[in-house]
C-alpha cells in the first residue's frame, strides 16, 4: 500500500471514529496507527496530515448539510479569528493531537 | 528523549484544553469537533423538511408548519397542547435566551455566567424578585388555568431539552462550558418579573432626594413634576395640546437632611438616567374606518426596548380549530401571544410609565442587623431570608441576608433602612388574561378579558373588524394613602402611609371610538390631570412623539396600511419644531456675533428631520446638549431632569436657573444661554465633524446604534448601524452607541379579512450559525415590513418545513 493510501486510510479512520465517538479518539488512533506504520519515515507528519484530512472531510460533510461559512464567521469571530482562521484551527487541532501522540509514543529505535 | 517528553507534554496540554478549556478558552475539542462541535450548528440552524418530536402530556398530535419567514404555525386540538408545542418550538429556536432571561429575573445568572454576574443577581434579589417568583409560583392553584398552561409550556420546553442531541447545543453553552437548565412554571414567572424590572423600575423619590440635597426641596420637587407641561394625553380630551403652567422655583439652599441621607445612598442607587431628549419609548395608534381608504380599521404598534440578538420577540401562530386562532409575538418563556391579532381583533401596547414603586423609611431595632421594625406603635418582625449565590459547579459564591417588611424588601441606607413595595412582585396572572383575550371577537370583549391584567401596566390599543377602536391604560395602579403621591420617601412607622387600594378598571384612562376617529399613545401622560382620579406617576415622558403622531393622524383622512408603515419611521420631530424657534429668537438678540449668526442660519435652513442623510440635526442636538448642560449646572453629574422643567423654563426667561454659575458677576437669562449654546454647539460640531460644507455633518455619521448579542459578544452582534430617527422622533433611537429602538413593528388592517405586516430587528433563530439569526435586519433598518402569513390550515403552507409532535409514551 502506498504511503498516500495509508494516509488516506488513516484519515478515513479518524473521520469515522470522530463521527462515532468524538474528538478524543484522534490521538488514540494515531498511537495505534504509528505502531502499524512504525517503519515509515516521518510517521508524525503522516499522522498529522491524515488527521487534518479526516476532519477536513467531516467539515466538507457539514458544509453539505448547512452554512458552515456562518459558523466560521461567527464562532471564529468570538475568538477574534477570521473565518478562515477558525477553519484552520479545526484542521490544525487534530493534526497536533495526532502528531504529538505519534511523537510521544513512537517505538524507540532498535539496537 | 527530550523530544518525546516535549511531545507528551504538548499532547497533555492539548487534551486538557480540548476537554476542559483554560481560562477564557472553552473546551476546544468539543468546540472544534466537526460532528458535535460548533460546526454542527450549521445543520441545526436549518429547519428540517420533516421532523418529529415527543412531548409528555400531549392529548393529540400537534402539527407545526414553518412559513418562509421561519414562523411556526402550530395546529393543535387543545389549547394546552398548543402551549406545549409553543414551548417546544421556542426552545428549539431560543433555548439559551429562555435560560438567560429566566435567570436574570430570578437572580441566578452566576450559575450560568459565574462570578462576573454576581452584582446583577444581587440587584435582582435585593429587589425581591427571587423571593417573589418562588412565592407567586407556589401560590398558583394546582388546577387553575394559569398553572396548567405554565406546566404545559414547561413540558414542551423540557421535551426539547431532554431529547436535544449534543450536536444541537447552542453555541453560547459551548462557549460557557454549560448545559441548559430544565424549565418550570417559576421560570416563566421570573421572565415576567424581568419584564416588570425593565418597564416599571423608578427611583423618582431618590432622584428628588439627590436634587434636594443641592437645590432644596421646593426646586427639587419642580424638577420632577407630576404632570407634563404640554398635555396631549392618550385619553382624548380637548384635541389640541393644552399647556399647564409649571413653576420652577429658583435653586434654593441645600436641604441638609437630604444631603445627609444622600451621602449614605449606595452608589448608583437613584441615579436618574433621563434628561431632555433622552426619552425613548413605544408607539401605537389606530384609525377608525371613517378615516381609512378601505373603510376598515387600521392598527399599528412598535414597542421600543433594548434591541438584542436574538430579539426579545418570537413570532408564532397558534390554532385550535373552532377555539383559538391567534398570531403575533411572544416573549420566549411566556406561553401567550402578547401583541398580535386573531381573525377579528388586533392589539398592541405601549408602556404606561406609571409610578409602581414606593419606598418607606423604617424605624428598626438594630441599625445593622434589624429583626424588628416599628409599626403603629409596636414592633413587627422583619422577615429574614438568606440568598445564596452559586457558581456553575454549585459552589457558593456569596451569601447575602435580605430583610423584608410587610411592604417588601428592605435596603440599608447608612443607619436607616428603606423598604420597598413594587407591584410586579405581587402579580403572576398575566398570561391568563392573554389567553382569554385571544378568543375575543370584538374590541369590547378583548378589553373585558384583559381587565384582570395587572403588571406591567400597558396602554392597550385594540381594534376590531366591526370598526371599533379603543385604548385603555390597563394594569394595577396603587392608590396612596390620603390621596398622596409616590414620588417621596414615606414614613414606614405607620400603616396609615401604606397603599390603600388600587384603581378600579372603570377609573383606568381610556377611550372607545372617539369623535376624532383615531387613537394614539406614545408613553405620554395618559390622562389630562383634570380627569385623573388619583396620583398616577411623575416625570412623564415628553409628548413629542404623541404630538407628531396626532398631527400626522389629523392631517390624513384616507389612511392606508402603507401610510401606517411609513409613519412608523417618520423622521419629523415635534421636539425640534418646538425648540428651534427659541434658539433662533435667542440668536437674534446677538446680531453682532458672527458665529451665532452663522449657526442660526444653518439651523433655520434645517428641515427638522432626522433622516440618515440629514445635515442639520447634528447642530441642533449639539446646541441642545450645550443648553441643558448650562441650565442644569447646579445639579450633580448624572442627574438630569426631563423635558418638563426645561419647557417650563423656556417660558420663564429670567428664572435664576438660566444663570451660568461659571460667570461670576454676571446674570444670564434664557436668550444668553440659548445663543451661547448655539455657538458652542456649532463649535463642537465643527471640532468633531469638520466644517459643514465638507459633508461631515451627515446624521448617520454621528448617530448609529448597536444591537448586541445577549452576552455582548461583538462577533455575534450587529454594531454601528445607521438608522433613521433621533431623539423624540416617532421611531426614536438611542444616542450613538445605544441599543434601544423599535423591537417589533406591526401594522394590521381589519377589513373583511384581516391582514398583518411586521418585522423585528433580528430573526427567528437564536442560533448565530443560522441564516434566520439576523435575516430580518435589512428589512427593519429600511423601515419596511413583511406580510404576515395567517393560514387557516397546514395545507395553506404547502412546502414549508414541518414538525410533528406526538405524545411521549
Amino acid at each position: 500500500m502506498s504511503r498516500v493510501l495509508r494516509v488516506v486510510g488513516f484519515a478515513a479512520l479518524v473521520a469515522a471514529a470522530t463521527a462515532l465517538a468524538g474528538w478524543w479518539t484522534v490521538p488514540l488512533l494515531a498511537v495505534v496507527w504509528s505502531r502499524v506504520v512504525a517503519r515509515e519515515r516521518r510517521p508524525a507528519l503522516a499522522g498529522m496530515l491524515g488527521a487534518a484530512l479526516g476532519w477536513g472531510f467531516l467539515l466538507g460533510w457539514a458544509a453539505y448539510r448547512g452554512p458552515v461559512e456562518l459558523v466560521a464567521l461567527r464562532a471564529g469571530g468570538v475568538f477574534n479569528l477570521p473565518a478562515w482562521g477558525f477553519v484552520l484551527a479545526t484542521l490544525v487541532f487534530p493534526a497536533l493531537l495526532a502528531g504529538t501522540a505519534v511523537l510521544a509514543t513512537r517505538p524507540s529505535p532498535g539496537p | 528523549m527530550a523530544g518525546r517528553l516535549l511531545a507528551g507534554a504538548t499532547l497533555g496540554v492539548l487534551l486538557w484544553v480540548g476537554a476542559r478549556g483554560a481560562g477564557p478558552v472553552p473546551p476546544i475539542g468539543a468546540l472544534l469537533d466537526p460532528v458535535r462541535g460548533a460546526w454542527a450548528l450549521a445543520e441545526s440552524g436549518q429547519l428540517p423538511r420533516r421532523a418529529e418530536g415527543r412531548v409528555a402530556g400531549l392529548a393529540h398530535d400537534v402539527r407545526v408548519t414553518y412559513d418562509d419567514r421561519a414562523v411556526p404555525h402550530i395546529f393543535a386540538e387543545t389549547e394546552l397542547d398548543a402551549y406545549r408545542a409553543l414551548g417546544y418550538v421556542t426552545a428549539r429556536d431560543r433555548l439559551f435566551q429562555l435560560d438567560l432571561q429566566a435567570r436574570a429575573g430570578g437572580g441566578t445568572l452566576t450559575e450560568l455566567l459565574g462570578p462576573r454576574a454576581l452584582e446583577l443577581d444581587r440587584e435582582a434579589r435585593e429587589l425581591g424578585m427571587g423571593r417573589a417568583a418562588e412565592r407567586l409560583a407556589a401560590a398558583l392553584p394546582d388546577t387553575g388555568e394559569m398553572r396548567q398552561s405554565l406546566d404545559a409550556y414547561a413540558a414542551g420546553v423540557n421535551a426539547y431539552v431532554d431529547a436535544m442531541p449534543g450536536r444541537d447545543l447552542p453555541l453560547e453553552y459551548r462557549l460557557l462550558g454549560r448545559r441548559p437548565a430544565r424549565w418550570s412554571p417559576v421560570r416563566t414567572i421570573q421572565v415576567l418579573l424581568r419584564m416588570g424590572y425593565t418597564l416599571t423600575q423608578t427611583s423618582t423619590e431618590l432622584d428628588v432626594l439627590r436634587a434636594a440635597a443641592v437645590v432644596g426641596d421646593a426646586a427639587a420637587a419642580a424638577l420632577f413634576p407630576s404632570h407634563s407641561p404640554i398635555q396631549q394625553p392618550i385619553q382624548p380630551s380637548s384635541g389640541e395640546p393644552r399647556r399647564i403652567r409649571l413653576v420652577v422655583p429658583p435653586p434654593g439652599a441645600p436641604d441638609t437632611a437630604a444631603a445627609a441621607a444622600l451621602a449614605l445612598l449606595p452608589r448608583g442607587l437613584g441615579t436618574h438616567p433621563g434628561g431632555e431628549g433622552n426619552d425613548l419609548g413605544s408607539n401605537n395608534w389606530a384609525v377608525a374606518p371613517s378615516r381609512t381608504r378601505d373603510h376598515g380599521a387600521l392598527l399599528a404598534g412598535d414597542p421600543h426596548l433594548d434591541l438584542t440578538l436574538p430579539s426579545i420577540w418570537y413570532e408564532a401562530h397558534l390554532v385550535v380549530p373552532g377555539t383559538l386562532d391567534v398570531y403575533g409575538v411572544t416573549i420566549p418563556g411566556l406561553p401567550a401571544i402578547l401583541l398580535g391579532f386573531n381573525r377579528d381583533v388586533a392589539w398592541t401596547f405601549t408602556n404606561v410609565e406609571a409610578d409602581l414603586m414606593d419606598r418607606w423609611v423604617e424605624a428598626v431595632d438594630d441599625p445593622v442587623r434589624p429583626l424588628r421594625y416599628r409599626l403603629d406603635g409596636a414592633w413587627a418582625p422583619v422577615e429574614v431570608r438568606l440568598e445564596v449565590y452559586l457558581d456553575a459547579r454549585g459552589d457558593t459564591l456569596a451569601v447575602d441576608t435580605l430583610r423584608f417588611t410587610h411592604r417588601g424588601p428592605m435596603r440599608r441606607l447608612g443607619r436607616s433602612w428603606l423598604s420597598l413595595r413594587w407591584t410586579p412582585l405581587e402579580s403572576a396572572g398575566e398570561t391568563g388574561a392573554f389567553h382569554q383575550a385571544a378568543h375575543a371577537r370584538t374590541a369590547r370583549a378583548w378589553l373585558d378579558a384583559m381587565a384582570s391584567y395587572r403588571s406591567p401596566p400597558q396602554n392597550m390599543l385594540v381594534a376590531d373588524r366591526a370598526g371599533t377602536i379603543a385604548i385603555r391604560s390597563t394594569g394595577r395602579f396603587p392608590i396612596r394613602a390620603g390621596g398622596g403621591r409616590g414620588d417621596r420617601v414615606l414614613d414606614g412607622t405607620t400603616r396609615a402611609s401604606d397603599w390603600t387600594g388600587d384603581w378600579t378598571v372603570s377609573e383606568y384612562p381610556g377611550a372607545t371610538d372617539p369623535p376624532q376617529g383615531f387613537l394614539a399613545s406614545a408613553n405620554q401622560e395618559p390622562q389630562d390631570p383634570r380627569d385623573q382620579p388619583h396620583y398616577l406617576g411623575t416625570d412623564w415622558i415628553a409628548p413629542w412623539r404623541a404630538l407628531r403622531l396626532n398631527a400626522l393622524l389629523r392631517g390624513d383622512s384616507v389612511v392606508t396600511p402603507e401610510t401606517m408603515r411609513r409613519w412608523q419611521t417618520d423622521p419629523g420631530s415635534a421636539r425640534a419644531d418646538y425648540y428651534v424657534p427659541y434658539l433662533l429668537r435667542a440668536a437674534e438678540t446677538r446680531p453682532e456675533d458672527t458665529l451665532v449668526a452663522h449657526a442660526a442660519r444653518l439651523l433655520a435652513a434645517w428641515d427638522r428631520r432626522y433622516t440618515r442623510h440629514n445635515e442639520g440635526a447634528v447642530l441642533f442636538e449639539s446646541a441642545m446638549r450645550s443648553a441643558t448642560s448650562a441650565i442644569w449646572d447646579e445639579l450633580p453629574p448624572g442627574l438630569r431632569p426631563g423635558a418638563g422643567p426645561f419647557i417650563a423654563l423656556l417660558d420663564d426667561p429670567a428664572n435664576p436657573w438660566w444663570d451660568d454659575r461659571r460667570t461670576r458677576g454676571r446674570i444670564e437669562r434664557r436668550d444668553d444661554i440659548l445663543a451661547t449654546a448655539l455657538a458652542e454647539g456649532y463649535t463642537a460640531t465643527v471640532r468633531e465633524n469638520g466644517p459643514p460644507e465638507f459633508g461631515g455633518w451627515v446624521w448617520s455619521r454621528t448617530h448609529r446604534i448597536d444591537i448586541w448579542h445577549l452576552l455582548r459578544i461583538p462577533a455575534l452582534s450587529h454594531l454601528d448601524i445607521a438608522v433613521d430617527g433621533g431623539p423624540s422622533t416617532i421611531s426614536p433611537s438611542s444616542t450613538t452607541g445605544g441599543g434601544e429602538g423599535a423591537s417589533w413593528r406591526m401594522v394590521v388592517q381589519l377589513g373583511p379579512t384581516i391582514r398583518g405586516w411586521g418585522t423585528y430587528p433580528g430573526g427567528q433563530s437564536g442560533n448565530p450559525a443560522s441564516r434566520r439569526y439576523d435575516d430580518r435586519l435589512p428589512l427593519w433598518t429600511g423601515g419596511r415590513l413583511a406580510e404576515l402569513r395567517f393560514p387557516r390550515a397546514p395545507s395553506d403552507l404547502a412546502g414549508g418545513a414541518a414538525l410533528l409532535l406526538r405524545a411521549a409514551p
